[in-house]
């Protein structure tokens, strides 16, 4: 079933590996092109905007990193979700596979653990690179780009989250309706609305935490600090998407019995 | 159950929105029979195969696979080919018949090749590049492969040519004879299943009006023609089917018993084809059996 569930997967996941190859490589690419800036101006080290405000490339390579951390996670998982059970059934050839020995609880399950596998491996790598190389160089423009880095936060298992929740999403419409458009289209469209709606989830839990653990220590008022602010918050997000993903997972079995497309 | 009926549905109904597809659907399948599933477009023959290789689920009813509910406790025993006998296009006949053998604990690679060599499936082509008798094949080849004691086939032999009607047929024939296996296949061409069944069973209006061993199905029925004058024949008797062309009547009735005489009705067994049309074209509305004596 592996070897199946990775062999119908193959496209997807080439295709995958070469956008997140891509996203890796110009997050190498940006930081470059910024430090180049800093060093250009003599302030090799500066890590304030006031100081050393990114301009011309260096901005437009900061915005390019904003970009990336924002919206490559949820393109892998829609690449790997939407591949995953959508075109097996609008082909057919779920019936093929589920009439070999093969259970369907078996076969969904794999097949969702291999997508999710691939999708955490993937959208983890652009996410900790971007955390690791580029964090620091898209401080220089906080204030510019503020609203796209609610969109990830800057923290890592945020940005795995979003890439979770769209091969989640995909699978289970693609399970639900056996149409390979609709799915894209209602991931692309839901993806959003899911992940909101787990940060909602976390937003609740962490005022309780907070209580209970204590507030965090405010920091010192450094630009950098907003590195890793919202890292707590981010976490619990990727903890409660990884919940979420969990039931999914196993209900997706009971999905499309009744064969309906 | 017992091991003798080899598919056994009752009760069962499914919908898909608000079209119902099957309803009160209830037949059976004995063992070692070679049943042919006889609808029309839309009948729920499709529904139905799909209930019976575990692959749906119906909302009503139960579906019971040599005893025991279709499903995953049963799927080891079950051979299926779907309509247009869907396969992964971009794996190779070779990879294919692998993954047969990676999915399937009763495997027999050997019998699978034989088929495979028999059709001349080049073992490096494509799936997608096979023609659809090739596919078919392909197919056939792998839910043999399993060795499975039931066999379903969704219209194996829609779109092929003749020769590879024959083939398909023969290969098919050949696993009848070697193995005893059971066989259930679905066609709405009557000519496919006449040579090959001895088990019919009609679906129209989502119920099975007849389940039986074909001999059985026709000595079972009468094919009466004559004058319409001489339609009042037919009081008394279950007509399936009554069509009137001009001055002349034709009526497939269900026998109980000698014909009446004294008229020019002439009555005879009907051949399969017209046992099987009449049951077909009874799902439309029938004109009143009651016929005055003009």
């Amino acid at each position: 079933m592996t070897w199946l569930a990775l062999r119908l997967l193959r496209p997807y996941l080439l295709v995958a590996a070469a956008v997140t190859a891509a996203c890796l490589g110009y997050v190498g690419y940006a930081a470059g092109v910024v430090q180049g800036g800093l060093d250009a101006a003599e302030v090799p080290g500066c890590l304030d905007p006031n100081v050393c405000y990114p301009q011309g490339a260096a901005l437009d390579a900061v915005l390019g990193l904003e970009l990336v951390a924002a919206f490559a996670p949820a393109l892998l998982g829609l690449i790997l979700g939407v591949g995953t059970f959508a075109p097996a059934r609008e082909q057919d050839t779920e019936a093929f596979v589920l009439t070999q020995s093969v259970s369907r609880r078996r076969w969904v399950l794999t097949t969702f653990g291999w997508a999710l596998a691939a999708a955490v491996l993937c959208a983890g790598s652009v996410a900790a690179a971007h955390r690791l190389v580029a964090t620091r160089y898209t401080v220089l423009a906080n204030d510019t780009y503020e609203l796209l880095q609610l969109l990830h936060v800057n923290s890592p298992g945020f940005m795995t989250a979003q890439a979770v929740v769209a091969v989640t999403l995909a699978g289970l419409v693609g399970l639900g309706t056996g149409r390979t458009l609709r799915t894209l289209v209602a991931t692309a469209a839901g993806t959003p609305f899911a992940v909101m709606a787990a940060s909602l989830v976390a937003a609740l839990l962490l005022y309780p935490l907070t209580l209970l653990t204590g507030a965090p220590e405010p920091g010192g008022g450094s630009f950098t600090d907003d590195i890793s602010a919202l890292d707590p918050f981010g976490y619990l997000v990727a903890a409660v998407v990884a919940a979420g993903a969990a039931a999914a997972v196993l209900v997706a079995p009971r999905v499309g019995v009744r064969g309906g497309r | 159950m017992p091991d003798d009926i080899a598919l056994a549905v009752e009760g069962v109904g499914h919908h898909f929105g608000a079209a119902t597809v099957l309803k009160d659907c209830t037949l059976g399948v004995p063992a070692g029979a070679v049943a042919a599933l006889v609808g029309r477009n839309g009948a729920g023959k499709s529904t139905l195969l799909r209930a019976a290789a575990g692959v749906l689920r119906p909302y009503r009813g139960t579906v019971r696979v040599f005893g025991r509910p279709a499903g995953p406790d049963v799927l080891r025993r079950i051979g299926f080919v779907a309509q247009h006998a869907p396969l992964f296009r971009t794996l190779t006949v070779a990879e294919t018949l692998r993954l047969g053998a990676r999915l399937n604990p009763r495997w027999d690679a050997a019998h699978a090749r034989r088929l495979a060599d028999a059709a001349a499936l080049p073992d490096r082509a494509r799936v997608g590049a096979l023609s659809t008798g090739q596919r078919t094949r392909l197919a056939l080849a792998l839910a043999l492969g399993k060795r499975p004691d039931l066999l379903i086939l969704d219209e194996p032999l829609a779109g092929l040519d003749p020769v590879a009607r024959a083939e398909v047929t023969g290969a098919l024939m050949g696993e009848v004879a070697e193995r005893g296996v059971t066989v259930l296949l679905s066609a709405h061409v009557v000519a496919d299943v006449e040579s090959v069944c001895d088990h019919v069973v009609v679906l129209a209006g989502g119920r099975a009006v007849l389940s039986a061993p074909v001999e059985a199905a026709l000595d079972a029925h009468r094919l009466a023609v004559g004058p319409a004058r001489d339609a009042a024949a037919l009081a008394g008797h279950d007509v399936v089917e009554l069509r009137r062309d001009g001055a002349e009547f034709t009526a497939l009735v269900r026998a109980a018993g000698p014909p009446p005489g004294g008229t020019a009705v002439a009555w005879h067994r009907p051949t399969l084809e017209e046992l099987l049309l009449a049951h077909l074209r009874a799902d439309r509305p029938q004109p009143a059996p009651e016929v005055s004596a003009a």
